[in-house]
């Protein structure tokens, strides 16, 4: 057992902090897995060919930086602390029906309410630290945030893997993932980080949505193949 | 088999150096493929250098652009928009690191050609793109760096999530200070970031080897420094 107590910021007030406190991950670096309440990976796969949809998206938002939204302040507060330039996470593009209608049609496979979706386009050099997710597109209180139990969210590989990409959820390295592949896992509860070292961009779906029963259905399942 | 055949760097160099390691056909290039067993990866030295830390003096990789080998390597991480500033910072050891000097002393490589040894600090947000090690800043002739060439590392902090390694196709992770990590210099492509929350610390080997080498790095032997 090494869980790790020190791990902290020392400095200013960070999403960090906050969230750290509210999450119910170990805190563990030596444990090898994650269990499949906190993680699951391809319990549904999705089988299509999207490449025109994404040669055509326009990469132009930005993660949201309103330094005036105390959520959204707290989490660039962390770059600032670790020293790492806030537009590190590069750049983005909302999942457009009319452009991406095979792409939405894996959005609508989840079957949340209300999703929102953005294919995070992560170019050789961008990354994302270690960070707690907060559902920060609404303004609210962190108190609310840390009681969300109604928000869901899973990313969709859109490319296969290609060395040098990382992304890490928790203890759990997902490496070697297929264009299709799909990944849910608890947002509020567990760390996790991703980076491109690589010599190629990595596109990943990001789809945030309200729970559902037909959602905790599929969630149940292993390899449900969807073909869009 | 998913068997990479298309994956050359697309940049303007006339041949990025990734490109010139993959001719040397050392590596299998296939991301389903799980690697050879020389790539070492273990607990190997006990000690508490961490107050020696405090006084690492850091300054920016020496690419000397004047070396063919590190030209291509820069000229590829340039055309792929990589920023040289995020790269690993380096101090060779001095008398100001003692206990690290002790450990530049204990890994067996061949004396008679150049040994390289640094100490290397990867802060959050840097990171060294995917590549393979020619070792061009030793000046060993690449001939020999393609038949003996070996790199180690020893890892002088523990690992926390959010560090990121794979050589091939092997993740590195989980390393407590202390472990090595071993491999024979341009068989594998590699890269590291640090998305974590803390400093990374490392000291780094580049040399050819020897007999006794393999010897040592074979032994599971833990070494007190």
């Amino acid at each position: 057992m090494a869980q790790d107590t020190k791990h902290w910021f020392n400095q200013g007030e960070t999403l960090w902090d906050y969230r750290r406190k509210a999450s119910k991950w170990h805190f563990d670096p030596d444990i090898p897995n994650e269990p499949t309440e906190m993680l699951k990976l391809n319990f549904v796969q999705f089988k299509g060919d999207w490449k025109s949809e994404l040669a055509q998206t326009k990469f132009t938002e930005r993660p949201p930086m309103d330094l005036a939204e105390p959520l959204q302040r707290l989490g660039i507060q962390e770059h600032i602390n670790l020293g790492v330039d806030t537009r590190i996470e590069g750049l983005r593009s909302t999942v457009d029906p009319t452009i991406h209608k095979k792409i939405n049609k894996i959005v609508e496979a989840f079957q949340f309410d209300d999703p929102y979706a953005q294919i995070i386009l992560q170019k050789p050099g961008e990354m994302f630290t270690l960070h707690i997710d907060v559902v920060a597109c609404d303004p609210r209180s962190m108190e609310a945030a840390n009681k969300d139990e109604t928000n869901m969210r899973v990313f969709v590989a859109l490319e296969d893997w290609c060395w040098g990409q990382y992304l890490m959820m928790g203890n759990h390295h997902w490496t070697n993932w297929k264009a299709g592949d799909a990944l849910w896992f608890r947002w509020q509860d567990m760390p996790h980080a991703s980076a491109n070292c690589g010599h190629k961009t990595r596109p990943m779906l990001k789809i945030t949505g309200k729970v559902t029963p037909q959602f905790k259905k599929l969630l149940e399942q292993n390899n449900v193949i969807v073909d869009v | 088999m998913a068997k990479d055949i298309k994956h050359g760097v697309h940049t303007d160099v006339k041949l990025p150096l990734f490109d010139f390691a993959k001719t040397q056909k050392l590596y299998h290039f296939d991301i389903d493929k799980k690697d050879d067993d020389d790539i070492i990866f273990k607990p190997k030295f006990k000690c508490n250098w961490a107050h020696e830390l405090d006084n690492f003096k850091p300054r920016p990789t020496d690419f000397n652009l004047e070396r063919e080998y590190t030209r291509m390597q820069v000229e590829e991480w340039l055309n792929l928009r990589y920023d040289v500033s995020k790269f690993l910072q380096k101090m060779a050891p001095d008398d100001t690191v003692p206990t690290l000097q002790r450990l530049e002393a204990s890994i067996p490589m061949d004396k008679n050609e150049t040994l390289q040894v640094q100490i290397t600090e990867q802060k959050p947000g840097q990171y060294v793109p995917y590549h393979m090690d020619i070792m061009a800043s030793t000046g060993i002739e690449t001939k020999k760096v393609i038949e003996k060439g070996y790199r180690v590392i020893v890892f002088l902090t523990d690992w926390l999530p959010g560090e990121f390694m794979i050589w091939g196709t092997t993740v590195i992770q989980k390393w407590k200070a202390g472990y090595i990590l071993a491999w024979p210099a341009l068989k594998y492509p590699h890269s590291t970031a640090n998305a974590s929350h803390h400093t990374g610390y490392r000291m780094r080997w580049s040399g050819l080897v020897t007999d006794e080498f393999h010897k040592w790095l074979n032994s599971d032997e833990i070494m007190e420094v």
